[in-house]
C-alpha cells in the first residue's frame, strides 16, 4: 500500500513535471517565433546587406521610356512620333480626347507605388542600429529616388498626394492632394537635402545608383520646368545654377559617339540616371526591353510600332546648320542627304541600311507591276516613311531570343544625361543673363559631339531660346523630352506642334526602279488645353471623391 | 423503394400470426434480445387481468392464459412487449432494451459524456454504420449519414477523391476546413483522409460554440473527433476481411459519334450561310466506317469508361485481459485507376492501440498508427487526360489501326496520355504516435491527472515523370499507300521531385474531476496544451533525360535543373476549461472555454478567450411527465460562445519582403545583383476571424422507437479576412499584391437540422433501424469590402456567398419580330433560336448593364440523408439514399453549346432550335460561339443548372452465417456481403455527375463501385 501510494506520487509529480516543461525551459517566449520562408523588415534592416538589396528594388520605380507598354514613347502627344497599333492610348493621344476614365497610362500608380517603397525603407533604416555613415548614405538614396518618383508626378499631373510617410493601411485614407507649387517645393527641399549626402561616383560594381550628379541634375529638370511655367527669373537663375553645379563635378562628359550613345554601355559617362532592365516577369510588357523588338522595323524581325513622323524627320537640320526649307544642300527628291548626323543615328529612312540591307518603304504599284517594298508592310497598318533606329542594337538578330528578352541590359534607357544637363543649363542661363558665351559653350558642345557646326554668334536672346528648344527636340528626341518640354513651353507651343496634322514622306517606286518623294498628310493630330496636365485616374476619384482634379476634366 | 415495401411486409407478416384457444399453461424464457443473456425478474401479466408471475433466475417463467389473452412482459430498462397467446405453448421472448440513446456515450472534445447529459450540439456516427461497407476515403462516407455536415465531393481520383465538408455550411470565404482531431490529437486532413474505416470507433461532429469552445480558435468551422477502436478485456480475436470492387464513372457526357457530328457540324454552316463542310461521302464514310484512317468515329470518352478494380483487405487482432488490452491492424487497399492498370492507389494502413494497467491507480496507453499511401497519375495528370477526351471531336483519329496513336488536333491525345506520358506519383506517408499517462488520486476521489504527449511525424514524396507521347499524322501518299509520321513525342523526359516532412508535436497535461454529492454532479477539466508543427520541402528538377530508363535527378541534364525549397512553423499554446454541473439528472449546465494561442500573431494579440455557455433540461425527468407515457425522454438545450478561425497565413502583421529576379546595378554590361522587395505590408492587427454562435434544440425518443431530434443555429462570422481593393486608392501605394488581408468582411450563416429515426428490434429477430436527417443552412453576405459603386443587382452583399452575376435568358427566340421588338436593330446578325436575354435596363442593348444576380455556386444549401437497416436471421439489408439541393453550377464549352473551339458536340444538341424544332432545350447551332455562348462572358441563367440530387449511395446486402455451423471451422463469424456504391443518381442536368466541380464537366468522374467481400472472425 505504502509502495502503490509512493508511485502514485512519482507518478503525479511525473505529470506535473510534463506541464511545467511547457512554461519554461526556453530563452525566449514559445510563441515568440519567426518566419523560416520569408524575410520580415527586422530581418531586412538588421543586415545592410539585406537593406541594400532592398534599396536596389527602388531603382525599378525609374521612369522608363524605352519600356513603355507597347513602347510608345508619349511624344506620340507631341505629333512627333505615331503609333501603328491603334491599340487605344496612341489613339487617345492623338486626338486628344482623353478623360479622366480613358486616360490610363500615367505613372499615378506606379510612382506611388515606389514611393511607398521608399518610405518603408526609410521607416526600417530610421529603426534600425546600422552606423550612422551607413544610415545617412541609405536615408539620401531612397530620398532621392522617391524625389524623382515625385517629379514624374509633377511633371505628368502636377498636383499630387505628398506622402511623406508609410501610412498603415489602417490610417485615414482620404488625402487630398497638394498643389503642383507644393509638389514642387518638395521636390527641390528634398533633393537640395540629400544631394550632398550622396556619393559623387559609385564603384563599378555599384554602378547606376543614383549619384549627386544625377539628384542635381533632376532638380534642375525640375526647377527648369517651374521657371518656364511661371517664368519666373529666380527660378531660372537656380536652375542655371544647379545646372552649373553638375558641370563643374567633372564627373560626367558627352559620349563621342552620338550614335552609339545608348548602346555602349562602358566607358560611358553621359548616362546620369537609366532604367536598369532585369528579368522581372511582370515589370515590363517582355522581360527585357519592349523597345528593340517592337520598334524594330518589321523587316529586322521586329514589330515596327512606332513611326516618327515627318515633322520631326524636318527638324534635323542640314550639315550647313539650317532647316531644310531654307538650307541650299536640300534636295526634295534626295531629301536624306547632308543631315544632321543625328538623323542617321536615330532614324531608318527609305535606302538607309540595316544589317547590309537598304529600306525598302514604297508601297505597291500594282498597275506597273512593282510590289510593295519589304518595310512598308501594309499588314502592318500606316507608314509614315520612317522607323526608330535610336537604341536598336542591330548586332542582336533574335529580336524575340533569348539574346534579347529577358537578358539584362543591351542598351540604355536614358532618364538624365548630360547633354541635357548642358542645354538646361543654356536655356535657364539665356532667360537669366542672355546668349553669353556660356550659353554658347554649352549648346555648342551639344552640337560639336553630334558633329554639327556652332550656332551663329550675334543671336538675340528670342532667336537662342528658339535654338535651344529646337536643339532639345532633336537631340533628345524619343526620349520624352520634348513631350514634358511641351507642357512647360506653353499653350501657344503646345498648339503649335501638335494640334496640326501630322506628315509623312511619300515615297513612289518607278517602273526605272527610281523613287519619287513627296510630303504628304499623314494623320490628324489635335491637342486641347487641358492636356497640359493629365487628369488624376478616375478610379481614384471614385474611391476618395474629395481628391480633386486637374482643371478641364 | 421496392425492396423496402417487400421487408415492410415481411415484418408485417411476422407480427401478425395469431390464432385464438382455450387456456392452458404457457411456459418460457425471457431473453435480451441483444445478446441473448436471460433476464431474472422480468413481470409477465396476463393483460386486463390480476393474473401475473415473475421470471426466475434463469429466465424461465410459466403463466396459465387462454389463446385469446395477451401477455405482457414488462422490465426496467426495457420495452413492454405484448405477445396473444395463439396456439402456443411455449413462448420464447426476447426484451429489447429501451431506446439506445439513454446509454449512449458520446465523444466530446478532451473527455466522454453520456449522451443524456451533453448539452452542446453533437452528431455521432458508429463503427457499425462506418465499417459495414468500406470505402476507400473516410470523408465520402460523413455526408448525409451526420447531421449538420454538408459535403461536395468534386473528383473522383483514386487516392484524391476527398470530399470538402463543411460543418454546418459556410460562413466564411477563408477557409472552410473544420478541424480534425484524431484521439484527441490535432491533425491534418489527410490523417483523417488515410483512416482506415474499419478502425474507427466513432466520429462525433461538434457543431455549436458550447462543443467546439475547447478547441477556441480553431473551432468555428466545426471539428470532427474521430475516435479509434481499442481492445477490451476479452480473448483474442482475430478478424480477416477481404472486399472486391469494380469501379465505372457515374456519369460522363454523351457526345455525338462522327456521323452525328458532321451532319450538326453541316446545319451549323448552313445556320451560318456558308457551305456545308463535310461533303456526302465524307457522311457515308463515317457512317460506314470504311475509312477509320482518314474518316474515324472516335469515342474519346472511351478513356475514362474502363472498368477499374479496387480491393482491400483488413486484418485486426484484439484482445485483452485486466491489465493489458491491444487492438491491432493492418489494412491493405488497391485501387485501380480507370485511366490505366498502371495508375491508381495502393495504401497500407497499421495501427496498434495498447492500454495497459501499471498500478492500480496508473493507466498508461501507447498508439502507433501508419499510412502508406503512393497515387500514381499519368504524367500530364489526371485532369489532362479528361480534358483532353473532352476536347477533340470524333471526326479525329485516336489510335490508327495499326496501333499507332493520332496527332489530335486540339491539345493532347487524351488516349495516350494515360500510359505514355509519365507519370506524378505522389506518396504520402505518416506515423502518427501518442502516449498518455493518467494517473488518479486516490486521496480526492473523482480527480486525475493525465499527460499526453504526441508525435506525428509525416513525409510526402511527389514526383512528376513527364515526356510527351508519340503522336504520329497519316499521310496519303500518291499510289493509295498510307505513311505515318511522327509529328509529336521527340522531347526527352523531364523530371521534378519534391520532398517535403511535416512534423506535428503535442504536449498535454490535464486534470480532471468528476463527482457527485447526492443530486449534485459535478464535473471539471483543465487541460494545458502545446502544439508546435513544421513543415518543409525541397524540389529539384532536371529536364533533357537522355532515356527514360533511369528515373532519378542525378540522371538528367544540368542545363536547366532548378531547386527549390521552403519551410514553416507553427506554435500554439492553450488553456482548456469546463465545469459541468447537473443537479438531479435534469439540469444540466456548462461551461467551456479555451484561451488560445497562437504565434500566427503580433506580440499582445496572439490569446483569445473563447467562452462558451450551454444548458439543459431533462424534460422526461420530471414528475409532471411521469403520466407522459408515450414520451420515453425529451431534452432541451441550449448554447451561446465565441469561436475562431486562424486558418490563415502566419505572420501577417509582419511586412514582407521577397527576393526578386535581380537588379542590373554595376558598370555594364552589369551582373545581377541580389534585389529584395517589399512583398507583403503588414497588418500589425490582424487577427483570428471571430464567430458568434447561438443553438437551441431538442432530442426527444418516444412510443418506445422513435427518436426526433430537432436543433437551429445561428452564428454571425466577422473579422473575416478580406482585402480592401476596391476602396483603397493607389496613392496610398500599396498594389493588389502588397496589400495586407484585414480583418473587416462579416458573413451571417443559420439553418436547420432534424434527425428523426425508427429503431425496432421485434421479438422474432427482426431488426429495423432508420433515420432520416435534414440539414438546411443560409448564409449571407454582410460585408465584404464591396464598393459603393457597384448598382444593387450585382451586389454580393446581402446576398448568399458565391453568388455568381449574368445575363437572365426568356427562353429562345422564335421570330425576327421577337427580336427586333426587344434590342431594336442593334443587333442585325439574330436570328431565330437564339436565346432572348432580358434587357434590364430597357436600352436595347445586352451589355454589363443586363447583368444580375442568377443564382449561387455548387454548394448545397440543404443535404438529406436516409439511412436504412434491415436485420433478420443472418441476413441484413441497407441502403443509404443521399440528396443535396440547391447547388448551381454554370456550364461551359462543349456542355454547353456544341463545336466551341472546335470541339465537340453533345447527343442533347441535336435538340437544336429549327423552324421545325421550336420547343427546342439548345439554341440553333452555329460552329462558332457567339450571342448564345459568349466564350469569355458564358455566364447566364440559360446555362445555369440546378445540380440538385438524389442519390443511392449505398445499398448492401449481407449474410452471417449461422453460429452453430461456422464454429465448426473454429470462426466467430462469417459475413459475406455485395454492395454497391452511387448506382442511382437523379438530377436535372443529366451529362455530368452533379458533384463535378468544373464547369465543362472535366475531371476524374465520381465512381459507381460493385462490391463483393466477406468478415472473418475467429
Amino acid at each position: 500500500m505504502i509502495n502503490s501510494m509512493k508511485s502514485t506520487i512519482y507518478n503525479i509529480l511525473i505529470i506535473c513535471a510534463v506541464v511545467l516543461v511547457l512554461q519554461s525551459c526556453e530563452k525566449t517566449p514559445y510563441l515568440d517565433t519567426k518566419p523560416l520562408d520569408v524575410l520580415s523588415e527586422e530581418d531586412i534592416f538588421s543586415d545592410p546587406a539585406l537593406a541594400k538589396a532592398n534599396v536596389l528594388t527602388l531603382y525599378e520605380g525609374l521612369p522608363w521610356v524605352f519600356g513603355r507598354p507597347v513602347a510608345i514613347p508619349w511624344e506620340a502627344e507631341t505629333g512627333d512620333v505615331n503609333s501603328n497599333y491603334d491599340w487605344g492610348l496612341d489613339i487617345r493621344m492623338r486626338e486628344g480626347d482623353y478623360d479622366a476614365s480613358s486616360c490610363d497610362w500615367g505613372p499615378w500608380g506606379k510612382d506611388y507605388d515606389y514611393i511607398r517603397k521608399a518610405n518603408n525603407f526609410l521607416e526600417g533604416v530610421e529603426g534600425s542600429e546600422f552606423d550612422p555613415d551607413t544610415k545617412k548614405a541609405f536615408t539620401a538614396e531612397a530620398r532621392a529616388l522617391r524625389a524623382v518618383s515625385y517629379s514624374s508626378l509633377y511633371r505628368c499631373y502636377g498636383q499630387a498626394v505628398i506622402m511623406p510617410k508609410a501610412l498603415p493601411i489602417t490610417s485615414e485614407i482620404n488625402q487630398t492632394l497638394s498643389s503642383s507649387d507644393q509638389v514642387f517645393d518638395f521636390i527641390i527641399s528634398e533633393l537640395t537635402d540629400v544631394a550632398p549626402d550622396l556619393p559623387l561616383k559609385w564603384d563599378d560594381s555599384n554602378r547606376g545608383r543614383i549619384e549627386q550628379g544625377a539628384a542635381l541634375g533632376v532638380k534642375a529638370r525640375i526647377l527648369l520646368h517651374q521657371a518656364t511655367l511661371k517664368n519666373d527669373q529666380t527660378l531660372y537663375g537656380q536652375a542655371a545654377t544647379t545646372a552649373k553645379a553638375v558641370m563643374e563635378l567633372n564627373r560626367y562628359s558627352l559620349y563621342p559617339d552620338y550614335g552609339q550613345m545608348f548602346l555602349a554601355m562602358a566607358d560611358n559617362e553621359e548616362i546620369m540616371l537609366y532604367y536598369q532592365y532585369a528579368t522581372n516577369p511582370g515589370r515590363h510588357h517582355f522581360d527585357g526591353s519592349p523597345w528593340l523588338v517592337m520598334n524594330s522595323a518589321q523587316s529586322m524581325g521586329g514589330w515596327g510600332g512606332t513611326r516618327p513622323t515627318l515633322n520631326l524627320v524636318d527638324q534635323f537640320e542640314m550639315t550647313d546648320g539650317k532647316l531644310y526649307s531654307e538650307s541650299p544642300l536640300f534636295n526634295d527628291q534626295d531629301p536624306y542627304t547632308n543631315r544632321d548626323p543625328r538623323f542617321y543615328a536615330s532614324i531608318y529612312y527609305q535606302g538607309s541600311t540595316s544589317r547590309g540591307r537598304e529600306f525598302e518603304n514604297w508601297p505597291a504599284d500594282e498597275a506597273n507591276g512593282i510590289p510593295e517594298g519589304k518595310d512598308y508592310r501594309s499588314d502592318y497598318g500606316l507608314t509614315t516613311g520612317f522607323f526608330i533606329k535610336k537604341g536598336i542594337d542591330e548586332s542582336i538578330e533574335d529580336l524575340s531570343g533569348s539574346e534579347s528578352v529577358g537578358s539584362p541590359m543591351k542598351q540604355y534607357d536614358p532618364f538624365l544625361r548630360y547633354a541635357d544637363i548642358l542645354l538646361i543649363y543654356a536655356e535657364a542661363q539665356n532667360e537669366v543673363s542672355g546668349p553669353d558665351g556660356s550659353v554658347y559653350d554649352a549648346i555648342n558642345q551639344v552640337r560639336a559631339r553630334a558633329g554639327m557646326p556652332d550656332l551663329p554668334a550675334g543671336l538675340s536672346k528670342d532667336d537662342m531660346r528658339a535654338k535651344i528648344r529646337h536643339e532639345r527636340r532633336v537631340e533628345l528626341c524619343f526620349e520624352e523630352s520634348h513631350f514634358y518640354d511641351m507642357r512647360r513651353y506653353g499653350l501657344e507651343y503646345a498648339l503649335s506642334v501638335a494640334d496640326i496634322p501630322m506628315m509623312k514622306q511619300s515615297i513612289t517606286k518607278n517602273p526605272d526602279g527610281s523613287i519619287t518623294y513627296g510630303r504628304e498628310i499623314f494623320m490628324e493630330h489635335h491637342f486641347n488645353e487641358r492636356n497640359l496636365l493629365w487628369p488624376i485616374p478616375q478610379g481614384e476619384r471614385d474611391k476618395n471623391s474629395a481628391l480633386g482634379q486637374n482643371p478641364g476634366y | 423503394m421496392k425492396k423496402v415495401t417487400f421487408f415492410m411486409v415481411l415484418m408485417l407478416l411476422c407480427c401478425s400470426w395469431q390464432f385464438v384457444l382455450a387456456q392452458k399453461t404457457i411456459t418460457g424464457t425471457v431473453t435480451d434480445a441483444k445478446d441473448g443473456s436471460t433476464l431474472p425478474g422480468v413481470s409477465i401479466v396476463v393483460k386486463t387481468t390480476t393474473t401475473g408471475t415473475v421470471s426466475d433466475v434463469s429466465g424461465k417463467f410459466s403463466i396459465n392464459a387462454t389463446a385469446n389473452q395477451i401477455l405482457q412482459f414488462s422490465f426496467v430498462g426495457y420495452n413492454t412487449q405484448e405477445v396473444t397467446v395463439g396456439s402456443q405453448a411455449v413462448i420464447n421472448i426476447a426484451l429489447v432494451q429501451k431506446s439506445a440513446m439513454l446509454n449512449e456515450v458520446v465523444v466530446v472534445g478532451y473527455g466522454t459524456q453520456k449522451k443524456e447529459s451533453v448539452t452542446a450540439s453533437v452528431a455521432s456516427v458508429s463503427s457499425k454504420e462506418l465499417s459495414a461497407s468500406p470505402a476507400a476515403n473516410v470523408s465520402n462516407m460523413i455526408a448525409g449519414r451526420v447531421t449538420g455536415v454538408l459535403s461536395i465531393q468534386d473528383n473522383g481520383t483514386p487516392g484524391n477523391d476527398n470530399s470538402n465538408i463543411f460543418i454546418r455550411g459556410i460562413a466564411t470565404t477563408g477557409s472552410t476546413q473544420p478541424l480534425y482531431v484524431i484521439d484527441g490529437i490535432p491533425r491534418s486532413a489527410i490523417d483523417f483522409n488515410r483512416l482506415t474505416p474499419t478502425d474507427i470507433e466513432s466520429i462525433s461532429v461538434l457543431k455549436d460554440a458550447a462543443a467546439a469552445a475547447v478547441y477556441g480558435t480553431r473551432g468555428a468551422n466545426g471539428v470532427l473527433l474521430i475516435t479509434t477502436k481499442r481492445g477490451s478485456s476479452q480473448r483474442a480475436s482475430f478478424s480477416y476481411s477481404a472486399n472486391f470492387g469494380m469501379q465505372k464513372p457515374t456519369r460522363l457526357p454523351d457526345y455525338l459519334d462522327s456521323y452525328g457530328y458532321a451532319n450538326l457540324y453541316n446545319e451549323a454552316m448552313a445556320n451560318e450561310d456558308r457551305p456545308a463542310y463535310y461533303t456526302a461521302d465524307d457522311l457515308q464514310k463515317f457512317k460506314d466506317g470504311s475509312d477509320p484512317i482518314f474518316h474515324p468515329n472516335t469515342d474519346w470518352m472511351k478513356v475514362l469508361r474502363r472498368p477499374a478494380p479496387m480491393q482491400q483487405h483488413n486484418f485486426t487482432v484484439s484482445g485483452g485481459n485486466e491489465n493489458v488490452k491491444y487492438f491491432l491492424s493492418y489494412n491493405y487497399l488497391n485501387q485501380k485507376s480507370i485511366l490505366s492498370n498502371n495508375l491508381g492507389f495502393v495504401r497500407h494502413n497499421f495501427r496498434s492501440n495498447i492500454d495497459v494497467q501499471a498500478t492500480k491507480t496508473t493507466k498508461v496507453a501507447l498508439d502507433i498508427s501508419g499510412y502508406l499511401g503512393e497515387s500514381d497519375e499519368p504524367g500530364g495528370e489526371t485532369y489532362w487526360v479528361s480534358r483532353n477526351a473532352e476536347v477533340n471531336p470524333p471526326t479525329v483519329v485516336g489510335q490508327y489501326p495499326n496501333g499507332l496513336y493520332g496527332n489530335a488536333d486540339m491539345g493532347m491525345n487524351a488516349w495516350a496520355i494515360p500510359d505514355n506520358s509519365g507519370y506524378r506519383r505522389t506518396e504520402d506517408d505518416g506515423v502518427l504516435t501518442r502516449m498518455e499517462i493518467k494517473q488518479d488520486l486516490p486521496f480526492i476521489k473523482g480527480l486525475s491527472l493525465k499527460a499526453i504527449g504526441a508525435f506525428d511525424y509525416k513525409p510526402n514524396i511527389q514526383k512528376d515523370w513527364v515526356m510527351q507521347p508519340k503522336l504520329y499524322n497519316a499521310v496519303q501518299e500518291a499510289g493509295g499507300t498510307v505513311r505515318y509520321e511522327q509529328v509529336s513525342g521527340f522531347g526527352l523526359p523531364t523530371l521534378r521531385e519534391r520532398r517535403g516532412l511535416s512534423k506535428n508535436f503535442i504536449l498535454e497535461g490535464q486534470i480532471n474531476y468528476n463527482q457527485s454529492f447526492g443530486k449534485h454532479n459535478f464535473g471539471g477539466l483543465l487541460v494545458f496544451s502545446q502544439q508546435q508543427a513544421t513543415d518543409d520541402w525541397i524540389q529539384a528538377s532536371r529536364s533533357e533525360y537522355l532515356s527514360p530508363i533511369l528515373e532519378v535527378i542525378n540522371a538528367g541534364g544540368t542545363a536547366n535543373q532548378l531547386t527549390e525549397g521552403t519551410s514553416s512553423q507553427y506554435r500554439r499554446r492553450s488553456i482548456v476549461g469546463r465545469i459541468a454541473y447537473a443537479f438531479n439528472d435534469r439540469y444540466l449546465l456548462e461551461f467551456n472555454s479555451r484561451y488560445d494561442g497562437s504565434d500566427l500573431f503580433a506580440s499582445g494579440k496572439r490569446f483569445g478567450f473563447f467562452p462558451a455557455f450551454s444548458a439543459g433540461w431533462v424534460v422526461s425527468k420530471e414528475q409532471f411527465m411521469r403520466n407522459v407515457t408515450f414520451i420515453d425522454n425529451l431534452k432541451l438545450r441550449g448554447s451561446y460562445g465565441t469561436l475562431g478561425n486562424d486558418q490563415i497565413d502566419a505572420y501577417q502583421y509582419l511586412t514582407f519582403y521577397s527576393f526578386g529576379s535581380g537588379a542590373a546595378i554595376g558598370l555594364p554590361p552589369s551582373s545581377f545583383q541580389n534585389n529584395i522587395y517589399l512583398s507583403r505590408m503588414a497588418n500589425k492587427e490582424v487577427t483570428w476571424e471571430k464567430s458568434k454562435k447561438a443553438n437551441i434544440g431538442f432530442e426527444s425518443g418516444f412510443l418506445d422507437n422513435f427518436s426526433l431530434e430537432v436543433d437551429l443555429f445561428w452564428e454571425k462570422r466577422n473579422n473575416i479576412l478580406g482585402k480592401r481593393g476596391e476602396t483603397i486608392p493607389s496613392y496610398f501605394g500599396i498594389n493588389e499584391d502588397q496589400m495586407p488581408y484585414e480583418n473587416f468582411e462579416k458573413i451571417d450563416n443559420k439553418g436547420i437540422e432534424v434527425t428523426a429515426g425508427y429503431n425496432k428490434l421485434f421479438s422474432n429477430g427482426f431488426n429495423l433501424q432508420t433515420r432520416f436527417n435534414v440539414t438546411s443552412t443560409k448564409n449571407t453576405v454582410i460585408d465584404i469590402g464591396e464598393s459603393d459603386d457597384v448598382p444593387d443587382r450585382m451586389k454580393q452583399e446581402g446576398r448568399p456567398l458565391n453568388s455568381m452575376f449574368g445575363r437572365i435568358d426568356l427562353g429562345l427566340f422564335q421570330t425576327p419580330q421577337q427580336i427586333t421588338d426587344a434590342y431594336g436593330n442593334n443587333y442585325p446578325d439574330l436570328k431565330p433560336g437564339d436565346i432572348y436575354y432580358q434587357d434590364l435596363n430597357g436600352d436595347k442593348l445586352i451589355d454589363d448593364q443586363d447583368r444580375t444576380y442568377i443564382g449561387t455556386a455548387n454548394v448545397p444549401k440543404a443535404m438529406f440523408g436516409f439511412n436504412s437497416i434491415m436485420s433478420f436471421k443472418g441476413f441484413e439489408f441497407s441502403m443509404f439514399w443521399q440528396a443535396a439541393v440547391g447547388g448551381n453550377q454554370y456550364i461551359s464549352s462543349w456542355l454547353a453549346q456544341p463545336f466551341v473551339a472546335g470541339g465537340k458536340a453533345l447527343k442533347a444538341h441535336t435538340d437544336c432550335w429549327r423552324p421545325d424544332n421550336t420547343g427546342a432545350k439548345y439554341p440553333r447551332v452555329t460552329t462558332q460561339s457567339n450571342w448564345n455562348y459568349i466564350e469569355e462572358d458564358p455566364l447566364s441563367t440559360f446555362w445555369l443548372y440546378d445540380m440538385s440530387y438524389l442519390r443511392l449511395k449505398n445499398v448492401e446486402i449481407a449474410y452471417s452465417l449461422p453460429k452453430q455451423l461456422i464454429s465448426k471451422a473454429y470462426m466467430q463469424n462469417l459475413r459475406v456481403y455485395f454492395n454497391a456504391v452511387n448506382i442511382l443518381t437523379f438530377s436535372a442536368f443529366k451529362e455530368v455527375d452533379p458533384e463535378i466541380g468544373s464547369t465543362y464537366g472535366v475531371g476524374y468522374p465520381q465512381s459507381i463501385v460493385y462490391n463483393v467481400g466477406f468478415q472473418i472472425g475467429f
